[in-house]
């Protein structure tokens, strides 16, 4: 017969406040948004079930596959970018350099600094006629470019800020997991005549990979839901909506056109769309993540 | 170390709490005014005004305050129209909405389709019987139809305002234009663009340092916002056109694909095309304006408040321009800002104070104070005849402008699906401007598209 094991209530009630807050403003509203995305709702009168009508809508609208693309481009070059140019500065800033602290904290600095305020920054910068970027340009006799303003470098514009804004937290992680690299595999390699190189492709990116995974999978779910950036440097989505990204599009058909059912089933996709990348990650990426 | 991080922390401290003592006893506007120590029926009122804007409104709200027994404003400041526009419907979904807040006419179909207003005929009609005025008579007939929804008044036109040219007399003077003759055609604004913008260039290109190259080659003889709907609707009805109507068959058409709707966009892009216009992002134009590299600038009539301390030449402000149709000029202009709703709260004493509030500020003196102090469009008739605003208006003429045009004011479409029709526009003209196509193809584009949106409209007073 086995033993009866006594439950801890105590455990439980430790756990209430914590699984309270979680299904009252995570679990209960994502259901509750869920049900709504197959109503039609501008949020004063009742709402009315129209079935999937927001849905089929959805893959009729020229605007929503747009947004879908732009944010594709946004992620598939802003993520890989970001990964490689913290991954290059991480493994500098692991060198026992002087003032290293000050450097870590220059890096850091614009991840802690409020987007919003980031973004009223860079518009100065990307200016066509008083900006800084063009300022520079002009040292070397490169005419202007209407960095926000033109179809073709509006796009990059946003993700070169955007890089720069959360390098400073990617090289914190790459660093965390660089100094958990043994120091003796780097001695044994240098013993036997390893090249920098050799000691970075055999050592230092195989057992960064773990890091390299995480940040990974991170940044392909935060670049899905960029938002703020685009919403403050390109009103309406940038010329010739060469910046409407989804969370944005969804926005402006939420906040702005009031169509909350319709904006509901955009998220829903939206959020269909970050769960097969991360389960795409998960499945097929991380067999390539060596985690000893 | 630790020390010294301390007192900066303490230094900043004490810097921060300085500002904010600072910005206290100004006069500038501030996000929640009047507070309410007295019994008396507090109304809160939900607005965007900012800025001098904001400073006016608040005076007047505390005027209005200080003469009452019965009533208390308390004016809130919630930034923007956008972020008004939102907080307003949460407050409704919460049954916390304010008693009085601006709204765009959009929003008034939605309040009224929900019954969440008060409708204001019931109010006047109630006025009336009790030997009050009727209010109606005297407002100015565009603002009144402005707000008359199923022929009933169900919002009261509140901070109305119509574009103007802004107009640099001195660089008129140096190009050889007559300072006192600002352009009152399309064509003549055309020209007159054109021959700011060549005297630069020639000046351009015979600067003797690089700098005064460069710096020539930045003046402009037109500047206005990119995507400028406002613009582009503007010159349709200056050609002559209609934005939308009901067909022989009561079906809403839009008349993007007709001769005004396409003259309309051409003049813009022939303005871009010959380099004499220059189309910059939200306020750019303005900004230019003020440094005197632009020669000629569309705006708002309140641009001028926001505006005229930093201008340092001298400047004027006409009328938008014409077109001349049959040997006459057909002028035309769209009324833009926003009107006043009164919440049906289910307090019979709140309402009558927003009532009251509202006719007082808006009534021929106060209206007459607010349209000088905003250049904001008086609502009433007799505001306009005023003495206070003759005037003021003999004191400084660019003042007229506003008033000038209120004989051929317009609105815009006040469809639920309005704003999403503008966005359409608005991509449609900053393609035209940034690819340079023919626009007789942007105007077969846009009508097609506002004409699809427009099958599934199905509110009325358009």
């Amino acid at each position: 017969m086995p033993n009866k094991t006594k439950v801890d209530w105590g455990a439980y009630l430790y756990l209430m406040p914590v699984v309270l807050i979680l299904v009252a403003f995570h679990v209960l509203p994502i259901f509750y948004s869920l049900a709504v995305s197959f109503y039609e709702w501008d949020l004063i009168g009742s709402p009315e079930f129209i079935g999937t009508n927001n849905y089929k809508q959805l893959f009729h609208d020229p605007m929503f596959f747009k947004s879908i693309w732009n944010t594709i481009k946004y992620a598939v070059i802003s993520v890989p970018l970001s990964i490689f140019l913290s991954m290059g500065i991480a493994i500098l800033l692991n060198n026992p350099i002087k003032g290293i602290g000050v450097y870590r904290t220059i890096y850091f600095i614009p991840v802690i600094t409020s987007i919003n305020a980031v973004a009223i920054v860079w518009n100065f910068i990307y200016h066509p006629d008083f900006g800084l970027l063009n300022k520079i340009l002009s040292w070397f006799s490169i005419d202007p470019v209407a960095w926000l303003q033109d179809p073709d470098w509006a796009l990059p514009a946003i993700i070169f800020m955007s890089v720069w804004k959360g390098l400073g937290h990617n090289i914190i992680i790459f660093l965390a997991g660089l100094q958990n690299i043994p120091k003796h595999l780097y001695e044994a390699a240098r013993i036997d005549g390893a090249s920098r190189w050799q000691q970075f492709k055999h050592i230092t990116w195989p057992l960064l990979t773990p890091t390299t995974f995480f940040i990974f999978t991170m940044s392909t779910i935060g670049s899905f839901q960029v938002f703020s950036q685009v919403y403050m440097m390109t009103p309406r989505g940038g010329p010739l909506k060469s910046t409407m990204v989804v969370v944005y599009y969804l926005y402006r058909k939420a906040f702005e056109q009031f169509e909350f059912g319709y904006a509901l089933a955009m998220a829903f996709v939206l959020f269909m769309v970050i769960f097969a990348c991360t389960l795409f990650n998960k499945l097929y990426l991380e067999k390539k993540v060596h985690y000893s | 170390m630790r020390n010294f991080l301390i007192g900066v922390f303490i230094f900043w401290l004490i810097i921060v709490g300085l500002i904010i003592d600072h910005e206290k006893k100004t006069t500038g506007p501030t996000l929640i005014k009047g507070k309410n120590n007295s019994n008396k029926t507090e109304i809160v009122f939900w607005h965007a005004m900012g800025g001098p804007l904001g400073i006016v409104m608040n005076r007047m709200i505390d005027r209005y305050n200080a003469g009452q027994e019965n009533y208390h404003v308390k004016s809130v400041n919630m930034g923007g129209y956008d972020t008004l526009a939102k907080k307003v419907l949460a407050s409704l979904v919460a049954n916390e909405a304010p008693d009085i807040s601006q709204n765009y006419e959009t929003l008034t179909k939605k309040f009224i389709r929900h019954n969440k207003i008060v409708c204001l005929d019931d109010l006047i009609e109630a006025d009336i019987a009790k030997g009050g005025e009727d209010i109606k008579k005297d407002i100015i007939p565009v603002l009144l139809e402005n707000n008359t929804f199923g022929g009933k008044l169900y919002s009261f036109p509140f901070n109305k305002s119509v574009p103007v040219l802004y107009y640099n007399k001195d660089m008129f003077k140096e190009v050889g234009l007559d300072p006192n003759a600002p352009p009152k055609t399309l064509d003549e604004l055309a020209e007159f663009s054109k021959t700011i913008r060549n005297y630069y260039v020639k000046l351009s290109e015979e600067a003797k340092t690089e700098a005064d190259k460069l710096r020539f080659k930045e003046y402009y003889g037109y500047g206005c916002s990119k995507a400028n709907v406002w613009g582009f609707l503007n010159r349709i009805m200056q050609f002559g056109g209609y934005i939308v109507k009901r067909n022989e068959e009561d079906i809403l058409v839009s008349g993007f694909n007709e001769q005004p709707a396409i003259k309309a966009l051409s003049h813009l892009q022939e303005m871009v095309k010959t380099g004499s216009a220059r189309e910059g992002q939200a306020f750019d134009h303005q900004n230019d304006f003020i440094a005197g590299k632009v020669g000629i600038i569309e705006s708002s009539i309140i641009s001028k408040v926001f505006m005229e301390e930093d201008i340092i030449f001298n400047y004027g402000v006409a009328s938008l321009p014409g077109v001349i149709i049959n040997d006459k000029i057909n002028n035309g202009v769209i009324l833009s800002g926003s009107n006043i709703n009164i919440f049906n709260n289910g307090d019979p004493k709140k309402i009558a104070g927003a009532w009251d509030f509202v006719k007082w500020f808006t009534s021929t003196e106060n209206g007459a104070e607010w349209s000088i102090g905003t250049t904001y469009l008086p609502v009433r008739k007799s505001s306009v005849d005023s003495k206070t605003i003759k005037d003021a208006r003999k004191a400084d003429s660019n003042l007229n402008a506003g008033y000038e045009q209120l004989g051929h004011c317009n609105f815009e479409p006040r469809l639920t699906a309005w704003f999403e029709i503008r966005d359409m526009l608005a991509d449609y003209i900053e393609e035209s401007s940034l690819k340079m196509g023919n626009p007789k193809d942007y105007c077969d584009r846009m009508k097609y598209d506002v004409d699809s949106k427009l099958r599934y409209v199905t509110d009325k007073d358009e």
